[in-house]
């Protein structure tokens, strides 16, 4: 049986933690609605890119690119995107499966995997595995400002263009709405397995009964397909930041909301037993005086 | 009803973080590669890049014109859409009126020192400049224009 003394430090530890939980709720919640804010109203643009693309590669007459050629090297790039601190439930545990998953398929095929990360816990992840990352991306929060994904997009290009990387991979936290986010890769180069991803998404049908030989194109297709291409692949690193960003910081939102609660009916159940213990030492001390009345009386 | 919108056709303009315009208007000039390009109702179907210009959007219901300043995307034009993808999108919308000063003088200033140009991003700097001190000139004109038809 705790005495007071402990049940009133259980109860104090809880409303700290009750505390902290709320707090880190409230900062999530906002950062969340601020992400989420960006991804809702970037989903048109992205939709309406991969919709372009798929008129692209429709046309009739076979528009080829580098950047659609299949790869010349073994070697994976992978991009991981993780938080940089825990309590946000499976968020972190379900990329690490991932990025086992990874190495297992690169070992069976023979392939040279390169690592780039965001996030101190996949860091950590990592150097458990004993697997140095070629890079840390350390010059941004959350999410890279629209220069500093254009140079990761185009660094990568620039390493599959020159036979370097023949596949690249961003392993995320894909955000489908706020009941579903799932920790996937997205495979940005070669370009056609991600145009293939993006226009067999649900929500990009072709609207229209137009095709590509309807269409009035300025400058040449082959010209327009190559900007098309960087645009979408510059587009596609924000979105997975983005996107990341957004389920993290749901994923903290709902697992502190659930901190929060526990913590109160903890707090709850503690003072309970607080005032019952109280209430029985008030009871003990009280028969202790009335025995020591009635024994002075005899 | 059909009579409102003859002539008419509807135009949005997206960016990554944002939906910047989405209304049905009269007529279009985009800057495409090749120069401005104007765009009015039943146009044929077309996918074309965009250069560095100024966007206006003429004939817009119960609004001033729109103008935006782009630097590289797409245009496609079906079906009397006009759908504008845009990267870099600069435009007075939604900014308040000491704002907008501060960003004309400052333009100003980056246009009188035309003789320090040294780097690539300072000539887009400086272009992007020239443009924002032409749009805030379109706008200023905009606004007194209905006071001297009157």
């Amino acid at each position: 049986m705790a005495t007071i003394r402990q049940i009133l430090h259980r109860r104090n530890a809880a409303v700290n933690i009750n505390k902290v939980t709320t707090t880190m709720e409230t900062t999530s919640a906002v950062r969340y609605r601020q992400y989420y804010k960006h991804w809702a109203q970037g989903i048109q643009f992205y939709d309406t890119l991969a919709q372009l693309a798929y008129l692209m590669v429709t046309a009739e007459h076979r528009i080829e690119h580098p950047l659609m050629a299949p790869p010349k090297s073994k070697t994976n790039a992978l991009i991981i995107i993780g938080a940089d601190r825990g309590l946000c439930g499976s968020y972190n545990s379900e990329i690490f499966r991932q990025i086992d998953t990874h190495i297992k398929m690169a070992q069976r095929f023979d392939r040279e995997l390169k690592i780039y990360v965001k996030g101190v816990k996949v860091q950590t992840y990592l150097d458990h595995l004993k697997i140095k990352p070629e890079h840390v991306y350390e010059d941004f929060t959350d999410i890279p400002t629209t220069e500093q994904a254009n140079d990761i997009g185009d660094f990568f290009m620039e390493e599959y263009l020159n036979g370097s990387i023949g596949r690249l991979g961003i392993v995320y936290q894909r955000f489908f709405s706020q009941a579903s986010q799932k920790a996937q890769t997205l495979t940005l180069l070669p370009v056609e397995d991600l145009i293939d991803d993006l226009t067999t998404r649900a929500t990009v049908i072709w609207p229209w009964e137009l095709e590509f030989k309807d269409f009035e194109l300025s400058p040449s297709p082959e010209h327009i397909f190559e900007t098309l291409t960087k645009m979408i692949i510059r587009t596609s690193v924000l979105k997975c930041f983005l996107e990341a960003a957004v389920s993290e910081h749901l994923a903290r939102v709902v697992c502190m909301r659930n901190a929060s609660e526990n913590a109160s009916e903890m707090i709850e159940d503690l003072t309970m037993s607080y005032n019952r213990a109280r209430q029985g030492q008030i009871t003990v001390e009280l028969l202790d005086i009335v025995g020591g009345v009635e024994a002075a009386k005899q | 009803m059909v009579g409102l919108s003859r002539g008419k056709f509807r135009i949005v303009l997206l960016t990554p973080k944002a939906k910047l315009l989405d209304c049905r208007c009269g007529s279009v000039v985009l800057p495409a590669h090749d120069g401005q390009t104007g765009i009015l109702r039943n146009h044929c179907p077309m996918l074309s890049e965009l250069g560095f210009g100024i966007m206006q959007v003429h004939e817009i219901a119960d609004r001033p014109d729109a103008f935006f300043i782009i630097n590289g995307g797409f245009v496609r034009v079906s079906e009397n859409h006009v759908t504008v993808l845009a990267y870099d999108v600069t435009t007075f919308e939604g900014m308040s009126e000491e704002d907008v000063e501060h960003l004309v003088s400052h333009a100003h200033s980056v246009v009188v020192g035309q003789a320090y140009i040294r780097t690539q991003q300072e000539v887009i700097d400086h272009k992007k400049a020239k443009y924002i001190v032409q749009m805030a000139e379109m706008v200023s004109m905009r606004a007194i224009q209905p006071e001297s038809g009157e």
